[in-house]
């Protein structure tokens, strides 16, 4: 899905819920096409890790989700949208060291409850919106100076 | 900017395979018009296509040793994995002699220098380096580094600025001959004796400096033939000529950085895709808790390279037994040569730089335009990357079409398509007969 007249571009990148052993592509191939475009590597830096925290969340938590990238002039967003368990309390997950990580999670090398304070981190804004037993929204901005 | 590269395609063997273009790390080759070209911009001498092609079409350009008589005083710098090539019959000890049989003046092992480098490298880390973004990734291994400035631009930051084994060999004994023996700089010529061609590369083009300690790069698998053929006609040394310790000599293989260094949390990793992998993850921020990274392209470490004569693993093997024996190495001749050798030499005069090569244009918007046109026709692509086209993936070849170095029909299965549909229509026209000579039916006689 792209926009015609090359001033903005729209790309969007399936994840799959508990599909631990692809998981990282999502972010991979967002990496890779931002260093097609020619973007700062500080930013793409920022966005690596951003996307890739946000794919290992929807692995880890829920059913499905995808990854959304919008362009637009001196600006990139990345949108996490997943199906699944939702989170009830934002402030407290946006804590460092706050997870509700089961042991298969934690088995698999994940959840020390860095994920969202990292994205927060990496970020220039960043929103959550989430609907216990729906499903959850994170969008994150990134200024290209 | 021009790029010199030790890797070299010989036309006249390539067949147009397409075997090299799929293992190449950095998508710098294609085949056309039936012969494959390296991309030089992107070419980081690794060496895998060396190891791939089954028409011996790669090569590595590296010096004779006739090179020698240019100078008046040769030093010979065998590389710590020159010592995994030889069966115990070949004790070290003669092995080293033998440089100075075959017209070497002196010689001294890179082993000895990594001595000297695992030392700055733990003293560096222990002070401002330990602010160094993690993982810190080592800078011995000349492919990984032109990997890195080419597919993992926003990583150069985490390569250790302090030079590699060979160089501070290759300056200390330069230097300490003109001290020791008045010979003029100039007319000594050190050569380094190399696993790959990326170290004949970083030679000629050095990273981080702008220009190197080292006169000639002569390959292991050469050296090894003349010292094996001669050996029974060298005589023994008159000194001990083996300085290098167990750890300096452990350079040579994987995991023998980081075994000779005082880091904790350190990892060692060895292949070229195996490190793409790990650089991937770490461009995503992970390896946080890795502090020290050893990165290696060839598998097993520099004893893989392909300008070694021995199978990787038991060239690692050997190195493992002969590093062992070599216990402490010349304590003596290192305390001498760390005394002599001044803190800034084991740092890179210059910043290391990216090389970003995979950019589409200089500008976003630009860019972003030709990114939408490759995509669209990527979409209508197979998407198997067979190669047959001669670009690594169906995305290489949508961005070479657009870049105007491929028309759409170099795709195969778009070429079957369009004949295919040519041919129904063919069809179709010869079951067309003339309105004249058609039978309308009914009786025709009169």
């Amino acid at each position: 899905m792209n926009d015609t007249n090359g001033t903005q571009m729209h790309l969007e990148y399936p994840v799959q819920g508990g599909d631990f052993s692809s998981a990282g592509g999502a972010s991979s191939r967002i990496k890779n096409v931002l260093k097609r475009l020619g973007i700062e590597y500080e930013t793409i830096k920022r966005i690596a890790i951003a996307s890739y925290e946000s794919e290992m969340n929807i692995v880890a938590y829920a059913a499905t989700g995808k990854l959304l990238v919008d362009i637009v002039p001196g600006e990139i967003s990345i949108t996490a949208v997943d199906i699944g368990p939702g989170i009830p309390d934002i402030e407290q997950a946006l804590q460092e060291g706050f997870s509700t990580a089961t042991p298969l999670i934690r088995e698999m090398g994940f959840g020390a409850g860095l994920g969202l304070p990292n994205m927060k981190k990496a970020a220039d804004e960043m929103v959550v919106e989430s609907t216990v037993g729906i499903g959850t929204t994170v969008k994150m901005k990134f200024r290209l100076t | 900017m021009n790029y010199f590269h030790s890797v070299r395609l010989l036309d006249k063997e390539c067949k147009g395979c397409t075997h090299c273009i799929r293992t190449c790390p950095t998508e710098a080759i294609r085949v056309r018009d039936g012969k494959a070209t390296i991309i030089s911009e992107r070419c980081i001498d690794c060496g895998e296509c060396i190891r791939t092609c089954p028409n011996n079409a790669k090569i590595a350009v590296t010096e004779e040793l006739s090179e020698l008589d240019k100078f008046k005083y040769k030093i010979a710098l065998p590389a710590p994995s020159f010592a995994s090539q030889f069966s115990r019959r070949y004790t070290i000890e003669k092995v080293l002699a033998g440089f100075l049989f075959l017209g070497f003046d002196r010689v001294l092992e890179v082993g000895f220098g990594a001595d000297l480098v695992s030392q700055a490298i733990t003293d560096y880390f222990n002070s401002s380096g330990g602010r160094m973004p993690r993982p810190a990734i080592s800078s011995a291994c000349p492919a990984v580094i032109r990997l890195i400035q080419v597919r993992f631009p926003g990583l150069v930051g985490n390569i250790i600025p302090l030079q590699s084994p060979m160089e501070i060999t290759a300056r200390y004994v330069r230097e300490a001959t003109t001290r020791e023996l008045g010979i003029p700089p100039e007319e000594i010529g050190v050569f380094f004796i190399a696993p790959c061609p990326a170290k004949v590369t970083v030679v000629k083009q050095p990273i981080g400096a702008a220009h190197s300690s080292v006169n000639g790069v002569i390959a292991i698998r050469d050296m090894v033939n003349h010292i094996k053929t001669n050996f029974d006609k060298i005589p023994p040394g008159m000194t001990t000529l083996q300085s290098a310790s167990r750890y300096g000599l452990g350079w040579g293989r994987r995991e023998g950085e980081i075994d000779a260094l005082k880091i904790v949390n350190r990892l060692a990793v060895d292949g070229i895709h195996q490190v793409s992998r790990v650089l991937e993850k770490i461009e995503n921020g992970g390896f946080q808790n890795i502090h020290f990274l050893e990165a290696q392209a060839c598998v097993c470490g520099c004893v893989g390279g392909v300008l070694t004569a021995e199978n990787p693993f038991i060239a690692k093997l050997k190195l493992d037994i002969v590093s062992e024996a070599s216990g402490e190495g010349n304590r003596e001749q290192f305390a001498r040569a760390q005394a002599a050798i001044p803190q800034e030499h084991y740092f890179l005069p210059e910043k290391i730089q990216a090389r970003p090569v995979i950019s589409l244009a200089s500008d976003v918007r630009e860019a972003m335009k030709t990114f939408q046109e490759i995509e669209k026709i990527r979409a209508e692509l197979p998407g198997i990357d067979c190669g047959s086209c001669g670009c690594p993936t169906c995305r290489a070849f949508a961005e070479d079409v657009v870049a105007g170095h491929m028309m759409r029909m170099d795709c195969l299965f778009d070429l079957r398509e369009r004949v295919r549909c040519l041919a129904g229509e063919i069809f179709s026209l010869a079951k067309k007969l003339p309105n004249v000579m058609q039978n309308k039916g009914g009786s025709d006689e009169p």
